[in-house]
C-alpha cells in the first residue's frame, strides 16, 4: 500500500522532471515545492540518527535542493527520480556530518521508508543570509536578491537593474554555482 | 534565505537553461579535444615509427594499441556511470577487468612462446623510463580536459571518479604514443605503460579529490 503509493508519487514526479527538462517552468517549480518536504524529513531523520538535533535541517535541505538543481544533467528521464534525489540528499548529509567531525555510514533505505509528513518549520536556512551572500560579487547579489526574494523572473530583474536579460541569467548561474561552493566550504 | 526563495532562483536559473546537457557530451568532447592536443604534441615532438604499416601486422603491436584503445573505453564507460550518483562504484568498475584481463592473456602468452632468457630483454625494451615520460606528457593536457567534463557529474566518490578520469587520460596519452613506440612486448606494456597509466590514475585520484567535490 504503502509502496503503491511511493510508485505513484514517483511517477507523477518523473513526468514532471521530464516536462521540466523540455522547458515547462511550472512543473520545474511544483517538483523542487513537492521534493522539499521529502528532503526535510530524510535530513531530519539523518540528523537524529547520528544524535544531532534538528539545528541546521534547512541548511542541508537547501544545500540538497541547490545540489539537485546543478546536477540535473546526472538524472536519466528513463530512470526513477525518488532513488537519484535520495541518492543526492544522502551526499549532502554525509558531506554535512563529516564537516561536524562526524564519519558515519547512514542507511538511507530507513530514511525514506515513510512518506513525508508536513512537520511545521519555518523554513528559514539558519546561516545568516548575508554572510551566505557575501561569497557573490554586487552583480550577482543584486541578480539573486531580486529573483529569490522579490520573486521577479529574469526579464524582470533585467529591467530593474538595467542589464541585458541575457547578463542576468549569467549572473543568476554564476551565483547559484558560487553559493554550492561556498555552503561546502563555509563550515569548516 | 528561505527555501522558497532559493527555489525562485532555482526555476529561474532553469527557466534560462532548461535541459543542460548530458555529462557524456562533455566528456566526448573531451576526449576528441584530448586526442587532438595530444596527437599535435605527438606530432611536433615523436612522430609516428617509420614501420607503423607493417607493426600493423604484428599480433604484439596490434594487442598494444587494442589494450589501451579498450582500457580507454571502458574508463570512459566507468566514468559516465560515476557521474551519477545512484552509482555502485564497485558494480561499475567491473568493466575495467577487461583490458585487464585481455593484457593478463597476452602476457602470458608472451610468456609461454618466447624463451625464458628472452624475458628480460623483453620486458625492459629499448627505453622504459622515456616512454613513461612521454605517455605523462601525451595524457596531462586530456587529463585537465577530463576533469572539467566530469564536473558536470555527480559521484557519489569524487576521488575514485578522478583516478577513473587519470585512466581514461593516461590510456588516451598510451594509444597516442604507442604509434611511436618500438616496444611490442606485452611484458613491456604490462610494465611501462602500467606504470605510466597507473600514475596518472593517481595524479586523477588526487586532483579529483578536490576538483570534483560537489
Amino acid at each position: 500500500m504503502e509502496q503503491q503509493r511511493a510508485q505513484d508519487r514517483d511517477r507523477i514526479w518523473v513526468e514532471w522532471m521530464r516536462a521540466a527538462n523540455a522547458g515547462d517552468e511550472i512543473a520545474y517549480r511544483r517538483l523542487l515545492e513537492a521534493l522539499a518536504p521529502l528532503l526535510r524529513q530524510v535530513v531530519r531523520r539523518g540528523f537524529a540518527h547520528s544524535g544531532f538535533g534538528n539545528c541546521d535541517v534547512e541548511d542541508v535541505v537547501q544545500e540538497t535542493l541547490l545540489a539537485i538543481h546543478l546536477k540535473r544533467q546526472t538524472w536519466d528521464e528513463d530512470e526513477a527520480l525518488t532513488p537519484w534525489v535520495t541518492a543526492i540528499a544522502r551526499h549532502k548529509l554525509i558531506d554535512s556530518l563529516r564537516r561536524r567531525g562526524r564519519h558515519i555510514e547512514l542507511p538511507i533505505d530507513d530514511l525514506i521508508d515513510v512518506l513525508p509528513a508536513e512537520i511545521p518549520t519555518e523554513r528559514l536556512s539558519s546561516r545568516d543570509a548575508e554572510r551566505l551572500l557575501s561569497v557573490l560579487t554586487d552583480r550577482q547579489r543584486d541578480v539573486v536578491r531580486a529573483i529569490s526574494i522579490e520573486g521577479m523572473s529574469a526579464r524582470e530583474a533585467a529591467d530593474r537593474l538595467r542589464m541585458s536579460e541575457g547578463a542576468v541569467r549569467v549572473a543568476l548561474h554564476r551565483g547559484l554555482s558560487a553559493l554550492a561552493v561556498s555552503c561546502r566550504d563555509l563550515d569548516q | 534565505m528561505r527555501t522558497d526563495e532559493l527555489i525562485n532562483t532555482l526555476v529561474a536559473d532553469h527557466a534560462a537553461q532548461p535541459g543542460p546537457k548530458p555529462v557524456g557530451h562533455g566528456l566526448v568532447m573531451a576526449i576528441i579535444g584530448g586526442l587532438a592536443i595530444s596527437s599535435a604534441l605527438f606530432s611536433l615532438t615523436l612522430g609516428v615509427r617509420p614501420d607503423f604499416i607493417s607493426a600493423l601486422g604484428t599480433w604484439r603491436y596490434d594487442m598494444k594499441l587494442g589494450v589501451n584503445l579498450v582500457l580507454m573505453i571502458a574508463a570512459t564507460w566507468v566514468a559516465l556511470r560515476l557521474s551519477r550518483p545512484t552509482a555502485t562504484p564497485l558494480t561499475a568498475m567491473r568493466a575495467l577487468m577487461v583490458p585487464v584481463l585481455l593484457l593478463l592473456a597476452a602476457v602470458l602468452y608472451e610468456l609461454v612462446t618466447v624463451s625464458v632468457s628472452a624475458w628480460p630483454s623483453r620486458a625492459m625494451g629499448v627505453n622504459g623510463v622515456m616512454c613513461v615520460a612521454s605517455i605523462l606528457f601525451l595524457s596531462l593536457l586530456p587529463l585537465t580536459a577530463t576533469i572539467y567534463a566530469l564536473r558536470q557529474g555527480a559521484p557519489t566518490s569524487p576521488a575514485v571518479m578522478g583516478a577513473v578520469g587519470g585512466l581514461l587520460a593516461g590510456s588516451l596519452g598510451a594509444t597516442v604514443f604507442a604509434m611511436h613506440c618500438t616496444n611490442d612486448s606485452p611484458l613491456f606494456v604490462a610494465i611501462w605503460y602500467a606504470l605510466a597509466i597507473g600514475l596518472m590514475s593517481i595524479f586523477g585520484l588526487l586532483v579529483g579529490k578536490r576538483a570534483l567535490r560537489w
